[in-house]
């Protein structure tokens, strides 16, 4: 059981009763083991109270009842949200594609909403540390980002006075590295102490050149510092967001998001969605939005971008997309949670898409 | 078959079907012996036998006949020379009292579950650590709402025990963690009628001053509130019949939620430059592990 459960479950029932604890738990167990990528969104709406909560609902009681047959299917709502809660963080102790979709799903679906108890602060510091950790175990575990050097990257830059469209530039990227890592470990001494040496060190010199490149917006074929914070926010955070696909890994996407603005022009610390929408033409905008499926309520920078394109960039899309999402479009927030708001929701589309 | 309610007080399980909705607002009535947690629920379902509260009507109760068992002895049908109120045993346990009211104001209707203890739970809890342990239930509350005697509050000989009690509890539920600083823990003088001459609000505030002032200590571990009641005046005092009830429904029935206390920093176990950069960058949200630079 996981050692917030019985804290989250005190609102359902304030005088513990430890079956029924212990029987609550096993439906979570059962359904989160059955539980597929494409239903985790479900989940993550259902646990932070947004929708009708069906059929995830539904399902989960289905669950509850098999093993407690004297579960009573009415007025639960708050027994279900905390289930749900539990599924996420059960979900979060070994990392899976769920996890991944589970912890993104949460933390998109808490921008700009107000979602006050001790369980959502809980389940979104559970989300945060998960994500934070998996980038830093994956590539520990040696999936790492193909390293690169200043020489690479300006070679390969000089060779692409017109940017291609930021995949096409990736994959070239990706090509370039993979040979200069092939040449280098055929330079490299045969003994393993030395490579394992010249390994990290190229680690670490990825992980630089992965900030230079990154100052670098190959979806416009512009450097950050010619845009202005409005221009660069959803662009950066896609640019991020190709980059993470390609590792395949989570980096520290707020420490290079951070970095990225730093770049732009302007200091404008606050930024609504709205603003970070019409700041990007029209062409960009349709770059960005890709292919995957927007679930409004969590995808809402991706889904104001879809609306604007739908209206062929005009900026009459804001009554839609608060009717959708539930969330004023206007509203201004610290231009770095609204870039990492960006990332993160392709990160999951992403998840959600494999 | 269809099973009845006995309209007696409720047990855990009763409670966790009102309170499995999402809709249910608890307030746990926490107090010594005799202080007047009995007085103060039993006055809260009789305010609502003559009259809305407020914007607030009475809707549905689960617990009618555990309400007027606590109010009998107070009603002249008791045949006693003075209103009273049965007190709780301590093997009773925890009981839970339920009300539904529909709010005019913002047409919710939210169900209020009020928990009731014997004192006897408080007083040992203050003495031992194990009996502390009995009141976890106030772990998950909305509110706690701690009683002070007002008739001991006024008389010089039992005013310091008063004081002192109360102090040794909360700190007590502070270091069991029952209570934190996320908690809603109300402070309420009974019996506010013992220590004002008149129902004025000046005067009436300058009590409840006194009292917050004794408790200044808590102010960096608790977010304490203060509030005086009557729930049942003393023959003969200038105070209306359930004073300072209606604002303390408002206060319960509004419940503004607020943003629990964030945790600090997410720390990064991390020697590579690259995870490291977040705690460098943006202090705030991140932290190495140890404080390391």
């Amino acid at each position: 059981m996981h050692e917030l459960f019985a804290n989250w479950y005190s609102q359902v029932s304030p005088q513990m009763d430890s079956k029924r604890l212990d029987d609550r738990w096993k439906a979570v167990d059962a359904y989160g083991n059955a539980l597929t990528t494409k239903k985790t969104t479900g989940v993550v709406l259902l646990a932070s109270g947004i929708g009708d909560g069906k059929p995830t609902g539904d399902e989960l009681r289905q669950a509850a009842k098999k093993v407690d047959t004297t579960y009573v299917s009415s007025d639960d709502a708050l027994e279900l949200k905390v289930l749900a809660a539990a599924v996420i963080a059960r979900s979060l102790g070994v990392p899976s594609d769920q996890s991944d979709a589970l912890a993104l799903g949460y933390l998109c679906v808490s921008f700009s909403r107000k979602l006050l108890s001790q369980m959502h602060e809980d389940l979104h510091r559970l989300c945060l540390e998960y994500i934070v950790k998996e980038g830093i175990r994956i590539r520990d575990e040696g999936i790492t980002f193909p390293p690169l050097n200043a020489k690479t990257t300006t070679e390969l830059l000089k060779k692409q006075p017109e940017a291609p469209d930021g995949p096409t530039a990736r994959l070239q990227m990706h090509e370039a590295v993979t040979q200069l890592l092939k040449s280098a470990s055929e330079y490299a001494d045969e003994s393993s102490k030395s490579f394992a040496r010249l390994h990290d060190l190229q680690r670490e010199d990825s992980n630089v050149a992965f900030l230079v490149v990154s100052a670098y917006a190959f979806t416009t074929g512009e450097p950050f510092s010619e845009m202005t914070r409005a221009e660069a926010a959803l662009i950066a955070a896609h640019e991020l967001a190709c980059v993470t696909k390609l590792t395949p890994v989570l980096v520290a996407h707020d420490a290079v998001l951070s970095a990225l603005l730093k770049h732009t022009k302007g200091r404008k610390d606050l930024l609504s969605i709205r603003e970070a929408v019409n700041g990007v033409k029209i062409e960009v905008q349709k770059r960005l939005i890709g292919t995957a499926a927007i679930v409004p309520e969590v995808m809402p920078c991706h889904f104001a971008l879809q609306k604007a394109v739908e209206v062929n960039g005009k900026d009459v899309w804001n009554s839609a997309f608060a009717t959708a999402t539930g969330l004023n479009p206007d509203d201004e927030h610290p231009t770095l949670d609204l870039v990492r708001q960006a990332y993160l929701e392709g990160m999951l589309r992403t998840v959600l898409a494999s | 078959m269809v099973s009845l309610r006995k309209g007696t007080a409720l047990d855990a399980a009763g409670a966790y079907a009102i309170c499995r909705s999402g809709d249910a607002i608890t307030i746990a009535i926490a107090g010594p012996v005799k202080s007047g947690k009995t007085t103060l629920i039993s006055s809260i379902h009789q305010g609502f036998l003559f009259s809305p509260v407020r914007e607030l009507k009475f809707k549905r109760s689960h617990t009618m006949v555990g309400f007027e068992e606590k109010c009998f002895n107070s009603r002249v049908e008791s045949g006693a020379d003075t209103p009273s109120t049965p007190r709780t045993s301590y093997s009773a346990g925890v009981e839970y009292y339920h009300l539904r009211v529909k709010d005019s104001k913002t047409s919710s209707s939210p169900h209020l579950v009020l928990l009731d203890m014997s004192g006897e739970y408080f007083d040992r809890a203050i003495n031992s650590r194990q009996d502390a342990l009995h009141l976890q239930c106030l772990r998950a509350v909305d509110f706690v709402s701690f009683l002070l005697d007002g008739a001991k509050l006024a008389d010089a000989t039992t005013m310091q025990k008063v004081y002192s009690d109360a102090t040794l509890l909360l700190r007590r539920l502070l270091e069991e963690k029952i209570i934190s600083r996320d908690s809603r823990v109300q402070m309420l003088v009974t019996k506010v009628d013992m220590l004002c001459k008149e129902p004025k609000t000046s005067e009436v505030e300058k009590v409840v001053g006194e009292v917050a002032r004794r408790f200044e200590r808590f102010g960096d571990q608790l977010h304490l509130e203060f509030h005086a009641v009557a729930a049942s005046p003393a023959v003969g005092r200038p105070f209306p019949q359930r004073f300072g009830i209606p604002d303390l429904l408002r206060i319960w029935t509004e419940n503004e939620k607020k943003a629990a206390t964030r945790p600090g920093p997410l720390l990064i176990r991390s020697s590579r430059l690259i995870d490291r950069l977040p705690a460098v960058w943006l202090r705030d949200k991140y932290a190495l592990v140890g404080g390391e630079k």
